[in-house]
């Protein structure tokens, strides 16, 4: 296999870490596309601290049960509902936090590309997976009035 | 028309702009590594408080978990600290790129944070479910 084609090649393509080919970009000039490429690191880092987010609130709908519990002075029942909660909570902020990756690897090789073009469905898609996290915490608050 | 291609090496006036972006990116490492930091701190401090309530409530006894909530806190602290390094290289290394007219798209960084994001999370789940195996 060549190494213009073997998995290397193929590893360094999708990771940006082979050589940059001279013709990268949308045609609009270096500056733009470094431009393209920054907003697109920062739209990672944006979406991350949304997954970090969801991994707080998992954390926090976890531990604060038991507070609930005795300002309400209730024996803390109920904690397997907010276990199970806090570790979809937890688990879809990694998820979220893959999905983005991938969203900017996506991206970063459209920039590269002659057209950008924006990945609106991949982006409702991990919208999407917080607005289940929004229901399954409204479930859960009306489960556990 | 014939497009110029990749014009010689710098049309100067967008340079501001690029180094300003790349600040801003600079700036979005260094809210999420202070995400990670503040949570780890919120959790082991939350932490102490819901043993202290634990111990009441035992009249003095247990206070289980001590040893594994101060270790969570470590983790989250430890990632914020690896994500404000990730970016600062990343920073330096971005800035040299633009200087040079030749901006390399590496995904390194966002690797490492997402290896860190995804530790941090299975260390965080594994913990709920320690914890309440103890209590």
């Amino acid at each position: 296999m060549s190494p213009e084609t073997g998995w290397r090649r193929r590893l360094e393509i999708a990771l940006g870490s082979g050589p940059v080919p001279a013709d990268a970009g949308r045609g609009a000039g270096e500056g733009v596309r470094t431009r393209d490429h920054l907003a697109n690191t920062r739209t990672f880092l944006s979406w991350m601290r949304l997954a970090l987010t969801l991994v707080a609130v998992g954390y926090a709908v976890d531990k604060l049960g038991v507070v609930t519990a005795r300002v309400q002075d209730r024996p803390p029942s109920g904690e397997e509902g907010d276990r199970t909660t806090a570790l979809a909570l937890v688990l879809s902020g990694g998820v979220l936090a893959n999905l983005s990756f991938a969203r900017f690897v996506l991206q970063r090789r459209v920039i590269e590309g002659p057209a950008l073009r924006s990945r609106a469905l991949l982006d409702v898609t991990l919208m999407g997976i917080a607005g289940v996290i929004g229901v399954i915490v409204l479930l859960f608050l009306l489960r556990t009035g | 028309m014939t497009v110029e291609p990749q014009s010689p090496p710098r049309p100067d006036e967008t340079r501001p702009r690029e180094h300003l972006a790349n600040e801003r990116t600079l700036l979005a490492w260094a809210r999420t590594a202070i995400t990670f930091i503040a949570l780890g701190f919120g959790v082991s401090r939350f932490d102490v408080f819901l043993r202290q309530l634990r111990k009441v409530d035992n009249g003095g006894g247990g206070g289980a978990g001590a040893g594994f909530s101060a270790a969570i806190g470590i983790v989250f602290v430890l990632a914020g600290l690896l994500t404000a390094t990730a970016g600062v290289t990343r920073y330096l290394e971005a800035r040299g790129q633009i200087e040079d007219g030749r901006y390399e798209p590496r995904a390194w960084p966002l690797v490492v944070l997402t290896c860190v994001m995804c530790a941090v999370g299975l260390a965080l789940m594994a913990y709920l479910v320690v914890d309440v195996a103890r209590s």
